[in-house]
């Protein structure tokens, strides 16, 4: 008789402990909803006191930053060499730097109309930058060589009138706009350090 | 000033020199000089705040201690005569007088503590309910300013409970809050605990000198080895969530929770021992926690001082407050006296946990790492009647096997819930522990993936043997210090070399200088 | 008492052994330099050849792969010596200048103007490279203090402490230890000629990439400062002081550039010489099977290096009051060891690169 009233508390006791944690599933994950809509809010203050720095190393993603695009190749600053060098085909001129003592090779390969350069780190190329040379290239917005300072203004809204550069920061990259007489005369991308 | 670090070993190398030379009756004020001097490190700003919390309890605990003697003499001398009710009365009213400086003292605290560390998490729930946008305030956090807040209302409390009488010497009392071991990390230590050995007078003790230069040591080893060198790993792998699912998510529960525990006794170590250089005795923080075999124990086991300011300033108050009594007899009337009588145990330990998972920081994913705690510590506790009938019908629950076995899911269990420190994002870490059953990638662990986590092979087989050490050194540990057992038996010339040899393996082996991040003490942040 | 003297001999017995394990320890973990980044040798070799040198070059792989100082002393009686070392910035090279100024006192110093170009701390491991080798001075103090890059600037008392004890830098190198590290524990070898690092093979160039327009063109107020430093530190000890820019056509030195060190030189009444106008003059060949380059463009080899030592020292000869020392016996003595060595390790180049068909180290 005992052993079954036992039985039956363990009945209700299960029965509880399953209400228990379902419910608490539930306010977790409502926890969690809540927390979703602004986690880069509730990221900040922690990230205040945090000595991890979690994602401080985060690779650039394939969006961020101003890209150039060849075709259907696209080219991102500090994005791995290997495949886009490989897409873009053989170049019409290709010359190594070694650095001096220490192991590290900077690349330059040029192409009709712009050159690629790369850098060394662990053995592994990065694409450190892109030079236009002629207007036979522009930029994925549209801005080539001999544009005016007013196209300038107009696709990446910055004022280049009377200046003889811009220099537009975007992710891990940054878009330099020289000009001369308010036209541009050379574009360059630079891969962030 | 980091423990790991240059500054640290000069500060301490002269602070151990004068220490010795000086009048002994003014050891003390040479230790309060250096904590002085160790803090205005950390910027002369959060010198403030420490100032603050140290004067107000001071002078709170000052006047408790006049209120209280004032009624003992009174009760002694005039009000011999009152009668029984009036004693009674005038007891309330005196006690409701220092209730109240005790409250004003915990609210400025705790308010200074709130307003400081959670701020900018009200901020961001705010503009999350209401969709507004406002800024953020970014205060620095002071170092230490969780433990020593702590440390002083545990104080407080204690003083208006009557268990000690307030120290009335200030200087001793700034010394008491700001002992420079144990700002960075703690332990939470109490003044009657604390105050023993803190004033010395200390002779020179060799024996005593040398059991703490071991153990500062030991706290190198760990710290500089083992986590210092895993943390590379800990950051990769927790930074790209992305990218590492699945049995990468197994290796992350793992590293970390090795990691952390290296960093944390690694620190606290390098406490104690410093303080037995001193002559000082603090309380210890750990006792070997992986060994646990529920999870209740590992909390027992775990940052212990933390877990027993919780338990005596607010679990038992909370669950024998007026209120929490009534709540406790509703609930028997209405629920039944088995579940009833559960209801303010419960509702008390959430509380704690909750309080708990804040303390450690002000951001969702603490929170719910406190509450996950707390509902296994409530099923388990449930489940265990379930339990003890299982293990009386099969008899082998006391073997080491199945020991073993408790502990390895100890270890597991409390690893999974303590991700949620690393990928601080309640969703997503659930998420990515989600992958380990989705994402069949068992197979990068032998492909040479595990070597693109920022660490190569040499420094797997560094952490591979230095937690080789630290667990044999834990084993050796339940017959008593190894330190006292094996190493202070041998003789001077032995014990030398060792010591040597294990400075010159720190120093080859530790995690340090250019390309290591100057990893600080991961509990710093608390 | 006596309790107290046991404690101290413990105390100084563990010290004294664990200094005596540090020491050797330490000696293990530094670089060798010998079969990689030879070049951390040169900074370091100053000091066997300091002492009797006329002439002073300081600058970077322009100076320490361009000239032999040899071919001078061979050719026109003239000593010299250089202080280069890999990317050697200008407050290297200043502190470098300040450093041999304790040793000795040439009559003209060299300076090379390609790095006015960096503004800013580069590189951790160069200025390893750079500052490793210096004698303990209050001017090595400064320069590395002047040289840190960010990363080191945030622990700069360990920063100047891992200079001081080198095993604070070089420990992690347990798991690159090689047989070289435990063959020259307690050796090393020597490297270059007075600072000359010889190189006798050729690869010719064939390409040299366009040179990118910048955005601004002007050096930054640190090299100024620096030059300008570099300009009075002469002027206070009565040196002649020359600016150069060696004949390399990589990396690309722009018009805009040398026109900043023309005026520069034409204001402080200094002589400037951008040898790249005079490639043509010197007789240098960059593009033939057998140039005088060894990496296309970037450096000369020992054919170029002396054919720019020879046309340097007629430029020496005109500009200066140097005069030849060949007629001082003990320095003929000093200097035939030095050709000695010089031909020695010509020899062992060339030999290997016959029976190889290229150069594995500067030893042969």
């Amino acid at each position: 008789m005992k052993k079954n009233v036992l039985k039956r508390n363990h009945a209700v006791y299960a029965l509880v402990m399953a209400l228990i944690i379902s419910l608490s599933v539930m306010l977790l994950s409502g926890c969690g909803g809540n927390d979703d809509g602004r986690s880069d809010a509730t990221g900040k203050p922690a990230s205040n006191a945090t000595a991890l720095p979690g994602g401080a190393t985060t690779a650039p993603s394939q969006d961020d930053g101003y890209v150039f695009k060849k075709g259907d190749v696209t080219i991102v600053m500090n994005a791995k060499a290997a495949d886009i060098i490989a897409a873009l085909g053989e170049p019409s001129n290709y010359y190594e730097s070694p650095s001096c003592a220490f192991e590290g090779m900077d690349k330059t390969y040029s192409y009709p109309g712009f050159d690629v350069t790369t850098y060394t780190e662990s053995g592994v190329d990065y694409i450190s930058g892109v030079v236009f040379w002629d207007d036979s290239v522009e930029t994925p917005e549209g801005l080539y060589i001999g544009a005016s300072a007013a196209d300038v203004q107009r696709i990446y809204g910055a004022d280049a009138a009377g200046k003889t550069n811009v220099q537009l920061e975007k992710g891990s990259s940054y878009l330099l706009i020289l000009l001369k007489d308010d036209l541009v005369s050379s574009i360059q991308y630079l891969a962030k350090n | 000033m980091s423990f790991v670090s240059l500054g640290f070993l000069a500060f301490l190398a002269v602070l151990m020199l004068l220490y010795y030379t000086v009048p002994k009756r003014g050891q003390w004020i040479l230790l309060l000089a250096g904590s002085v001097f160790f803090y205005a490190f950390a910027g002369w700003s959060s010198l403030i705040f420490i100032t603050v919390t140290a004067l107000s309890t001071y002078f709170a605990g000052i006047y408790i201690g006049k209120l209280a003697s004032a009624r003992d003499a009174y009760l002694k001398g005039e009000g011999k005569e009152l009668d029984k009710e009036a004693k009674k009365a005038y007891k309330a009213k005196v006690k409701k007088r220092t209730y109240l400086i005790m409250s004003l003292c915990l609210i400025l605290n705790l308010g200074m503590l709130a307003v400081i560390k959670y701020t900018d998490f009200g901020i961001s729930i705010i503009n999350g309910i209401f969709k507004t946008n406002i800024g953020f305030l970014r205060f620095a956090l002071p170092m230490g300013i969780s433990f020593y807040i702590f440390q002083s209302m545990g104080y407080i409390i204690d003083v208006y409970r009557g268990k000690y009488a307030p120290e009335k010497n200030v200087a001793r009392f700034c010394l008491f809050v700001s002992f420079f071991p144990q700002l960075l990390q703690g332990p939470i230590s109490r003044f009657d605990e604390l105050s023993k050995t803190l004033y010395g007078p200390h002779d020179f003790d060799w024996d005593k000198f040398a059991r703490g230069a071991w153990r500062v040591v030991w706290g190198f080893f760990k710290k500089m080895i083992i986590a210092d060198r895993m943390i590379t790993a800990v950051i990769e792998l927790s930074g790209r969530p992305d990218k590492y699912k699945g049995v990468y998510v197994v290796a992350l529960v793992l590293f970390y929770a090795i990691e952390l525990y290296a960093d944390f006794t690694g620190g606290i170590d390098i406490t104690i021992g410093v303080a037995e250089m001193l002559g000082i005795q603090v309380a210890e923080n750990f006792d070997r926690p992986f060994f646990s075999l529920n999870i209740t124990e590992y909390w027992r086991r775990w940052h212990i001082t933390m877990g027993t300011w919780f338990k005596d300033y607010i679990f038992y108050p909370l669950s024998v407050s007026p209120k929490m009594l009534k709540i406790s007899k509703w609930s028997r009337e209405k629920l039944g006296n088995a579940i009833g009588k559960r209801v303010p145990v419960y509702l008390s330990t959430i509380i704690v946990w909750f309080a708990t998972g804040l303390w450690h920081g002000a951001a969702w994913n603490f929170i719910v790492w406190g509450l996950l705690n707390c509902l296994v510590i409530i099923i388990s506790q449930e489940l265990s009647p379930l339990y003890g009938k299982f293990h009386k019908r099969f008899g082998f629950s006391n073997t080491k096997g199945y020991n073993v076995f408790q502990m390895f899911r100890t270890f597991w269990l409390m690893g999974f819930i303590r991700v949620l420190d690393v990928y601080r994002d309640v969703p997503g870490t659930f998420k990515q522990v989600g992958t380990i059953f989705t994402t069949a990638n068992w197979g990068d662990l032998f492909n040479g993936s595990f070597l693109e986590l920022g660490l190569a092979w040499q420094d797997f087989i560094v952490i591979l043997l230095g937690c080789a050490v630290m667990l044999t050194v834990s084993i050796l540990q339940n017959k008593g210090q190894v330190r006292d057992r094996i190493i202070l038996k041998r003789p001077v010339p032995v014990r030398l070399i060792l010591f040597a040899a294990l400075i010159l393996i720190i120093a080859v082996f530790g995690a340090y200088g250019i390309g290591y991040d100057a990893g600080q003490f991961i509990y710093v942040q608390f | 008492m006596k309790k107290a003297l046991k404690i101290i001999v413990k105390i100084v017995a563990l010290a004294a052994l664990l200094v005596l394990c540090l020491g050797l320890l330490q000696r293990l973990l530094v670089p060798k330099y010998i079969t990689e980044n030879e070049e951390g040798l040169l900074v370091k070799e100053y000091y066997d050849y300091a002492g009797e040198n006329d002439v002073l070059f300081i600058g970077d792989c322009e100076v320490y792969s361009n000239f032999s100082p040899v071919k001078l002393w061979q050719d026109f009686g003239i000593t010299s010596a250089i202080r280069g070392s890999p990317q050697q910035l200008i407050w290297h090279s200043y502190y470098m200048l300040e450093d041999t100024l304790r040793h000795e006192k040439p009559k003209v110093v060299v300076f090379n103007v390609l790095s006015m170009k960096y503004g800013e701390p580069q590189s951790e491991a160069y200025n390893r490279l750079a500052l490793d080798g210096m004698k303990w001075s209050n001017t090595k103090v400064r320069a590395i203090r002047a040289s840190m890059t960010e990363e080191e600037a945030d622990s700069e008392g360990f920063t100047i402490a891992s200079y001081v004890f080198p095993l604070l830098r070089f420990h992690s190198r347990w798991n690159e230890l090689s047989g070289e590290d435990f063959k020259y524990l307690f050796s090393t070898r020597q490297l270059s000629h007075n600072g000359y690092v010889m190189r006798v093979d050729s690869k010719p160039v064939t390409e040299i990439p366009r040179a990118k327009p910048l955005a601004d063109y002007s050096f930054s107020d640190t090299c100024w400062n620096y030059l300008n430093k570099i300009r009075e530190l002469c002027d206070d000890n009565g040196i002649q002081l020359i600016l150069i820019k060696a004949p390399t056509l990589m990396p690309h030195w722009y018009d805009e550039w040398d026109e900043q060190i023309v005026k520069y030189a034409a204001d402080n009444g200094l002589c400037y010489v951008n040898m790249l106008k005079e490639a043509e003059t010197i007789g240098i060949d960059y593009y033939s099977e057998n140039a005088d380059t060894f990496d296309a463009g970037m450096h000369l080899n020992l054919n170029g290096a002396e054919k720019l030592s020879e046309w340097f020292g007629n430029y020496l000869k005109a500009n200066t009051a140097l005069g030849d020392r060949r007629t001082e016996s003990h320095t003929c003595v000093i200097w035939q060891e030095k050709e000695d060595y010089y031909e020695e390790m010509k020899n062992a180049q060339y030999t290997q690169l016959r029976e190889e068909g290229k150069l594995t180290g500067y030893w042969g």
